[in-house]
């Protein structure tokens, strides 16, 4: 790496990581979350990012050099197709397959019991045992290819085994290399590693789906409860063995459906397992977490509070920054806030002084990360994305 | 059908594996290591299915 090269870096991490740690680092860093931006803005089709991870990785190196991003995910359309291709799961649209080559992919979420890929009378099969409940049940109904135990065996369902396999070492690979060549080639941080999602978040995600799991919090909320707290500490440790091994970049909590539920049902099932992954990944492993808050979490914001100081990085999307600072933001640095309609049909010297404003409140002690509300799609301006890093580079130096 | 309860981290233990051996004649903690680190990338694979793919 060229040495100019790596004092770029060096700088970059060290802002980076004392803006995590909620304290004032020499300039608010930019860490923008962007996905269908970059192949918009690198020329890209949705179809080539999504199918081709080294032209997703080629996006986003574009932007980081071009936007002067600090930190940045090396891949933000994480969903790489050819895996899905391979092992077959039946819940992705894929731009140039069933979709337009330019829109990006959906995930399709069962919207009845008969399609639900958990059943109602499962709960136990999956506390008892998540992992092979995951294999031998889950896998079968997610995948064209994957056949249960005990049904006749295909030569799909071997090949799908081994495909995806091999396809998740290819890709994580490629993810090492691509995070050295933003380094090297951008001097940009790879600013996430390893993925949290919290139990009640799966179970309405991907197992049950949401309507099924609306009626479970009602019909059978002790199997609700007991299936979360099985699923926690696989989860943790899914999150624990990915995370980086430095504990410099934080792991991400993508949060779903907590907003969705009562104040009594956020308590039991959704907050204390979350709860529990959070503080262990900090107390016991020194991890921080991208609090990667999905709509509007400000009604739960006196709960996040009670997690520990430094233990998240808060990132509000459609909350109000404002007061998620005023409430939170002695004990946690907050990322974001900078709302992605104004970034698709602002003007730039709107975003400039919108991010001024949040610059001068939000980040005016240090503990701030300049970024959109919510990840970065092909609807934001160039031109507005412009403004956001000049905008930061003017008023965000300490 | 088993019923093998893997915890977290594992899919089929090393507890369970190692008794599958009539019997060991060399070092059975180089087996029991290069047994665990796989075992890691394979409770990876199923995870990540689950909330990455």
């Amino acid at each position: 790496m060229a040495e100019d090269m790596d004092k770029l870096y060096s700088e970059r991490l060290k802002r980076y990581i004392t803006a995590n740690r909620n304290e004032k680092p020499d300039r608010v860093p930019i860490r923008p979350f962007a996905a269908e931006f970059t192949s918009k803005y690198a020329g890209f089709t949705s179809q080539e990012v999504t199918h081709d991870f080294e032209k997703a990785f080629e996006a986003v190196r574009k932007c980081a050099k071009d936007f002067s991003w600090d930190a940045t995910v090396v891949n933000m359309i994480y969903v790489w197709s050819g895996l899905v291709d391979h092992f077959g799961q039946k819940y992705y649209k894929i731009p140039g397959i069933e979709l337009d080559p330019n829109v990006g992919f959906q995930y399709f979420e069962p919207a009845d019991e008969e399609g639900a890929f958990m059943k109602e009378d499962e709960y136990d099969e999956l506390i008892d045992s998540p992992t092979e409940f995951l294999t031998n049940v889950w896998m079968p109904r997610i995948s064209n290819n994957i056949v249960a135990p005990g049904q006749p065996n295909t030569y799909r369902n071997n090949m799908a085994w081994l495909k995806g396999g091999l396809s998740l070492m290819a890709y994580g690979g490629a993810i090492g290399g691509a995070n050295e060549k933003l380094k090297s080639e951008c001097g940009t941080v790879s600013c996430i590693s390893g993925p949290i999602k919290a139990p009640f978040d799966i179970l309405a995600d991907k197992l049950r789906g949401f309507r099924q799991v609306s009626l479970d919090v009602y019909r059978q909320p002790d199997k609700v409860q007991k299936a979360c707290e099985a699923l926690m500490p696989y989860l943790y440790m899914n999150a624990k063995v990915a995370s980086d091994p430095s504990k410099q970049v934080p792991v991400s909590v993508w949060l779903h459906r907590g907003t969705m539920f009562s104040k009594d049902m956020y308590e039991r099932f959704f907050w204390p397992t979350l709860k529990e992954i959070i503080i262990k990944l900090w107390k016991e492993d020194g991890i921080q977490t991208i609090w990667y808050a999905e709509g509007n979490w400000d009604k739960w914001l006196k709960y996040t509070a009670q997690l520990p100081e430094k233990s998240i990085i808060y990132h509000s999307d459609k909350g109000d920054i404002f007061e998620v600072h005023k409430q939170v933001g002695e004990k946690f640095a907050i990322s974001g806030g900078i709302p992605n309609d104004l970034l698709a049909f602002g003007t730039p010297q709107e975003v400039r002084e919108y991010c001024k404003k949040v610059i001068q409140t939000v980040g005016k002690d240090g503990g701030y990360l300049m970024d959109a509300s919510a990840i970065i799609q092909s609807d934001a301006k160039i031109e507005n994305m412009r403004a956001m890093t000049e905008a930061t580079l003017e008023y965000g130096i300490y | 059908m088993e019923n093998i309860r893997p915890k977290a981290g594992e899919v089929i233990p090393w507890e369970i594996h190692e008794k599958e051996y009539e019997k060991i004649l060399g070092d059975k903690e180089l087996l029991k290591q290069q047994w665990q680190n796989i075992e890691t990338i394979a409770f990876r694979f199923i995870w990540s299915i689950l909330t990455d793919f």
